[in-house]
């Protein structure tokens, strides 16, 4: 038989409606953010991430404005070159040959399209160049893209115009004629709420570095994240290095862990135990109690309010983006990565550890409190190299017996006890925990 | 114990201002989605004045009131004010799910006024879920519950920790924890609340959303809360938008509604003064022969067109 070709041609409907599905709208406007940071490390030279050392990103700023009619971000990170612009940064994909800038966070040549692609129809991309000292700079541009007429045209390509410098070097992308879902987020509050708290946390390393994201002109603030440190209790803080990526570890007592072991008490919502992975310093995953991060791994130690209070940090760096165990979304790791599955073994020796802690603490609470109570907070990032997580020898005798009463009662009538005493937000747990010690004090006359 | 077993509600100025805001309101917006035809689901306990109202001012025919204790359906049943008013016993949950099970519900829009005497809980915002899930196209929503600090927990921090809880991102995470101090409570309170509204249309994917178009702190003894907004359909959000942010409404007061109880004497002599381009001062009162705190006097200008008269009826 005569060897047949069969077409393989990707559509343009794959770019514009199908890989949008895939990625959540604030990871979006994240992949944008990514690009302008990429442009401003290349700035700085492709320094290396470290956790101890610093890199100034001061003088650069990333502007997210957005409303029911339209979404724009603007920075000052050196914009993209003609030559990008004509044979890079358009592409759906990377090319075999192109060579990622050392230690950026686009891995494959697809955030920008897919993001301005789930947001609307009308589509320009501004990007003004840094004036050399010598000779002719590169003439500002602009790409516009009707998303509609593209659609209809057989040309893959995008119209590329000069267009009037942006007030400083960057990039400026403004998109209109946005999508139904994306115009009622935009209009929702809470959303812009959730973005501001995922990019405090997610670029929490860039903003400590000095740069400035403002969303809709407010500036976001760093999430701060602190460990305990005492004589008793002391942070892991480690690394190692395979294949060209570093691999640097903290990890320790965040927050005393927890009394309750009910999961609707203590605001499961506000909770930030977990781990946090970065790739090249943003943030991956945040407060991840999944199997991915070793909780419930082979059936172990599957996560538990007990366990509350612990933060591990792991920072994979690496100078060429596609080495990192991460996703196209950038929003989850490749745990089949060879280096994650390194990492991985790691993180679970050091959630035993605090697994351990708080199984020991159980039966000798009120010494383990006493000994937490004398640790103090320091930035996990400033906490010193230490081989061994250290947490409070224990040596109580085990508290007399307990028992565990459990009961069902209705909500409504819970919430009301609730109000009288004086605190609607308490758990059910304490309802009933108050309510045997009000009956205790009263019918008995004693305390516990 | 029920609210109407400890409130006189035919003496409450500040409420019955709050009412007459609300059904401004809806007036206005009857000219851009009509109301008529609409299915007004309150709580209209033994006293059913937003049911008159209803009745009264957007001829609204079909209502529903909930009670949910036995001895609270019966009395409404025996006070209920129209042929038309159903009184349906039950949690609030529980007939809010009936109605929207109801086909024939759902054939027209909803006023829905669900008005609490209780603080903010779960059960509230499930109540509201309820609504913004099965509300058909252009229904409006309007929640009343009692902002009082002690509603929402002891101290700047736990109030916090409880609306962060409850609210989630519909509460500003910049906030510093001074703004949840009883003082400032009710305005983070309604900002959240409403934040939370929009949330929830958007979250549920209702086509059209949830346009805010009430905020109105006011004074009923206990600080109290009113928040609401349009569900329209996505056709009419621009023109419902339009309507709800012109300077003509009424919904987001710029004072609150913490009006000074006044003599009938004192309501003439007040009101002989206004309309007025300039507020009136306290010297003119001295003039006329009495005096009000400087707050109570603006409050009282701001709203004094929906101020009640109220008369004892001797009988």
């Amino acid at each position: 038989m005569e060897v047949k070709k069969v077409n393989a041609d990707p559509t343009k409907a794959f770019f514009v409606h199908t890989i949008t599905r895939d990625i959540k709208l604030e990871d979006c406007i994240l992949d944008l953010i990514d690009n302008s940071l990429d442009g401003a490390r290349d700035l700085l030279g492709s320094p290396e991430p470290s956790l101890e050392r610093a890199i100034n990103f001061s003088k650069y700023e990333v502007a997210i404005e957005f409303s029911e009619e339209q979404f724009l971000i603007r920075d000052n990170c050196g914009g993209i070159s003609l030559d990008d612009a004509i044979n890079y940064a358009f592409t759906f994909g990377r090319r075999e040959a192109d060579d990622p800038d050392a230690y950026s966070i686009g891995v494959y040549g697809i955030g920008m399209k897919r993001s301005v692609f789930k947001l609307g129809d009308d589509i320009v991309i501004r990007s003004t160049r840094p004036q050399p000292k010598k000779g002719a700079g590169e003439e500002p541009f602009k790409v516009t893209i009707d998303v509609p007429g593209w659609l209809r045209s057989n040309v893959w390509d995008f119209d590329l115009d000069s267009a009037e410098p942006l007030s400083a070097p960057g990039v400026e992308i403004v998109v209109k004629s946005l999508r139904e879902n994306i115009s009622a987020e935009f209009s929702n509050p809470a959303f812009e709420n959730r973005l501001r708290r995922i990019l405090s946390r997610d670029y929490s390393r860039f903003i400590e570095y000095g740069l400035t994201i403002r969303v809709n002109g407010k500036k976001v603030k760093a999430f701060e994240f602190n460990l305990l440190i005492s004589d008793a209790i002391k942070p892991f803080h480690g690394e190692f290095t395979l294949k060209g990526v570093r691999v640097q570890i903290i990890a320790g007592m965040a927050a005393r862990p927890s009394d309750t072991q009910d999961p609707d008490d203590e605001g499961e919502k506000e909770d930030r135990s977990g781990w946090y992975v970065l790739c090249n310093d943003r943030m991956v995953l945040a407060a991840d109690k999944s199997e991915l991060t070793g909780w419930g791994y082979e059936q172990k130690n599957r996560w538990h309010p007990q366990y509350r209070g612990f933060i591990g940090i792991i920072l994979f760096s690496a100078q060429r983006a596609d080495q990192l165990p991460l996703t196209t979304t950038k929003r989850n790791i490749d745990r089949d990565h060879e280096i994650y599955k390194l990492a991985l073994a790691r993180m679970i020796e050091l959630t035993r550890d605090w697994i351990d802690y708080t199984n020991r603490r159980k039966s000798a609470l009120d010494e383990a409190k006493s000994i937490e109570r004398t640790a103090v907070y320091v930035p996990a990032f400033t906490t010193p190299t230490n081989k061994q997580q250290v947490y409070p020898r224990l040596t109580s005798a085990p508290r007399a017996q307990d028992v565990t009463i459990q009961y069902s009662k209705p909500l409504r009538v819970v919430r009301e006890l609730a109000q009288r005493f004086g605190e609607p937000g308490m758990s059910a747990r304490e309802v009933g925990s108050k309510s045997f010690d009000y009956a205790h004090r009263e019918l008995v006359g004693g305390g516990d | 114990m029920a609210s109407f077993d400890t409130v006189n509600y035919s003496l409450r100025p500040n409420k019955a201002i709050q009412r007459q805001i609300v059904f401004d309101g809806l007036e206005l917006l009857d000219r851009y989605i009509p109301l008529k035809k609409s299915l007004y689901i309150g709580f209209g306990s033994i006293w059913f004045t937003d049911f008159v109202l209803a009745h009264r001012r957007l001829q609204i025919s079909d209502m529903i009131s909930i009670e949910n204790k036995p001895i609270g359906a019966l009395r409404g049943k025996f006070n209920s004010p129209f042929k038309t008013v159903i009184v349906e016993e039950g949690d609030s949950s529980v007939v809010l799910r009936d109605i929207a099970n109801r086909e024939k519900e759902l054939e027209k829009p909803w006023v829905v006024w669900l008005d609490y005497d209780r603080g903010l809980t779960r059960e509230v915002l499930d109540d509201v879920g309820i609504v913004i899930t099965h509300a058909p196209i252009n229904s409006v929503l309007i929640v009343t519950i009692n902002a009082a600090a002690g509603s929402l927990g002891k101290g700047a921090g736990g109030r916090q920790h409880y609306l962060k809880n409850l609210l989630g991102d519909s509460v500003d995470d910049g906030l510093p924890q001074e703004s949840f101090e009883s003082e400032g409570i009710v305005g983070v309170l309604a900002n959240a609340l409403q934040n939370y509204l929009v949330a929830q249309a958007v979250q549920l994917g209702r086509p059209g959303g949830l346009v805010p178009g009430f905020k109105i702190p006011y004074r009923d003894g206990s600080q109290m809360l009113t928040i609401g907004g349009v569900l329209p359909a996505p056709a009419a959000r621009s023109a419902v938008k339009a309507c709800l942010q012109s300077v003509e409404w009424p919904g987001f007061p710029g004072v609150p509604v913490e009006a000074p109880p006044l003599t009938l004497k004192e309501i003439t002599a007040l009101q002989r003064l206004l309309p007025s381009a300039k507020p009136i001062s306290r010297a003119q009162l001295r003039r006329i022969g009495f005096d009000l705190e400087d707050e109570q006097l603006r409050t009282y200008c701001e709203h004094y067109r929906r101020y009640p008269a109220f008369l004892q009826v001797v009988n």
